[in-house]
């Protein structure tokens, strides 16, 4: 049972952090990005061939990795999504199932279908009361609760403040010499960098393919969702709730129930609160 | 000029609303606005800040033509907007809404804290509620939050959409008050868009929109003893 937990609670920093760079995005560009697994796995499948290709340090390959995820994320926003954002809300949705699409070809056409395996100086585990934990846990679990802790000291800088703003507001932040396209670049190049993260964590604690991104679209988007899609804390906490529901459901009903489990949380977590269980309610204006 | 409105014409979508607006706001003047629903008064406010493009005619600030500007920049000019509503951000705090006015004076702002201070002795009600969240203020709370927030960017002009706008007569006549008081201590222009024509006390000088063009203009004292024109255009 404790090692089920501890396995969740990795899987779940993984499902995390997909889920606060979609918060992310959504909040500032109020897009829901279907794209943002795929921003970080194809950063993650370059960081692969830096060290296994290049033969550099996994220290120095992951920081080139985690630029390439900003760029990517910058250059998408950019060129795909902001020319099309003010015209059309439904077509920026599809815009971002056309970039998932893309990057995975990408992907597929460059590195293919073999599934790839990150090395990582985090090998090995250690025995706690007699349980066994891997250094891979830890790192995962850590870093889900850096990127959390991070973000919320984020929102409390200045240029976090006007993210919220123009989250809520499109016009008045703008009256008070806010520039939406600063506040754009920097969630999306933020969403990108934290989906880089997360791939590479899963990347090298379990495996690495061209499938590795659908898997965490969905994860994050549950996670996201349970958490109500506006708080941090909130997708933080579904992320890891949805990562040990699945591994204890994994183990004692049975591995091919894990999905389902998701969904389920979904299903019954919306029927029962449907602001998710740490939203705000939003009236929308129609 | 501070602010120099010739033949402006806008509107929404293909909807003219503004038939040729021609107005004039000198330095450290107060301008009202005044004109019944329907006007162009609020249209504007939001063509001059940028938020409704203007279709023809020419909006300059301080000799810089606007047209074509985001309204982030028309704010990093100098030129303030409180926007009908309010704006407050009631996700954020009062303190929060406050410092992000400072945005507009750009990088490297500095004593924002010591502005700050200024304001919160003008506006005394916003001192105990700064970690308030914003949409726990009381209507003429918020107003005098969304004051102070533009002049918290050290704005030229500042431009308020119906601020007497559902708040009591007394609440009106003490924020004319703190309006005045603040172009006297600080010099900056006000342009104030009302209905209510409390506000000739303090204006300088003072023009009715109808249909939207300019009906009439003067200085405030005498659109004040025009009875007709108080009963005509305003409630």
């Amino acid at each position: 049972m404790w090692q089920q937990i501890i396995s969740g609670l990795q899987a779940g920093s993984w499902y995390s952090l997909m889920a606060l760079a979609m918060v992310l995005v959504l909040k500032a560009t109020d897009v829901p990005n279907f794209a943002m697994a795929e921003l970080g796995l194809f950063p993650a499948f370059c960081t692969w061939a830096l060290i296994d290709g290049a033969h550099l340090s996994w220290w120095l390959a992951v920081p080139i990795g985690l630029l390439i995820g900003v760029a990517l994320s910058v250059v998408v926003e950019r060129t795909a999504i902001r020319p099309i954002l003010a015209e059309n809300h439904f077509a920026t949705v599809l815009m971002t199932i056309a970039v998932f699409v893309v990057i995975n070809a990408v992907v597929q056409l460059v590195w293919g279908s073999e599934p790839r395996k990150i090395d990582s100086p985090f090998a090995g585990s250690f025995t706690v009361a007699g349980q066994v934990v891997a250094y891979e846990q830890l790192l995962s679990i850590a870093a889900g609760l850096a990127v959390m802790a991070g973000l919320i000291l984020f929102f409390r800088t200045p240029l976090g403040v006007r993210m919220q703003a123009i989250a809520e507001d499109r016009v008045t932040p703008r009256l008070l010499g806010v520039s939406v396209t600063t506040v754009f670049r920097t969630s999306w190049a933020l969403a990108g960098a934290i989906a880089t993260i997360a791939l590479l964590l899963q990347g090298q604690a379990s495996l690495l393919t061209d499938q590795n991104g659908s898997g965490l679209l969905i994860k994050g988007f549950v996670a996201a969702t349970l958490g109500g899609f506006s708080s941090i804390t909130g997708a933080f906490v579904g992320g890891l709730a949805l990562g040990v529901a699945e591994n204890l459901a994994g183990a004692y009903i049975s591995t091919s129930s894990k999905t389902a489990i998701a969904l389920l949380a979904i299903v019954v977590v919306l029927s029962i609160k449907p602001q998710g269980l740490f939203g705000r309610h939003q009236v929308r204006e129609v | 000029m501070l602010l120099s409105i010739r033949e402006l014409t806008s509107g929404y979508g293909r909807v003219p609303v503004l038939r040729g607006v021609d107005l004039d706001v000198a330095e450290g003047e107060i301008v009202a606005l005044l004109g019944v629903n329907g006007a162009g008064k609020t249209t504007t406010l939001r063509a001059v800040s940028g938020v409704l493009p203007t279709w023809s005619g020419s909006v300059s600030f301080d000799g810089a033509t606007l047209g074509g500007r985001p309204p982030e920049a028309r704010a990093r000019l100098g030129l303030g907007h409180v926007p009908e509503g309010r704006g407050i951000l009631s996700s954020l705090t009062v303190r929060q809404n406050l410092r992000l006015g400072a945005t507009a004076r750009g990088r490297g702002a500095r004593d924002v804290a010591q502005d700050e201070e200024r304001l919160l002795e003008v506006f005394d009600a916003l001192r105990d509620k700064l970690a308030a969240p914003a949409g726990s203020l009381s209507g003429g709370q918020q107003q005098m939050l969304a004051v102070a927030r533009a002049l918290l960017g050290r704005p030229r002009l500042v431009m308020v959409d119906e601020m007497s706008f559902g708040l009591a007569p007394i609440l009106v006549t003490q924020l004319l008050g703190l309006v005045a008081r603040l172009r006297a201590e600080s010099g900056t222009a006000f342009l104030l868009v009302e209905q209510n024509s409390a506000v000739l006390d303090i204006a300088d000088r003072a023009y009715v929109l109808a249909g939207g063009a300019v009906h009439t203009s003067g200085p405030a004292h005498e659109l004040a003893d025009s009875e007709n024109l108080v009963r005509a255009y305003l409630g």
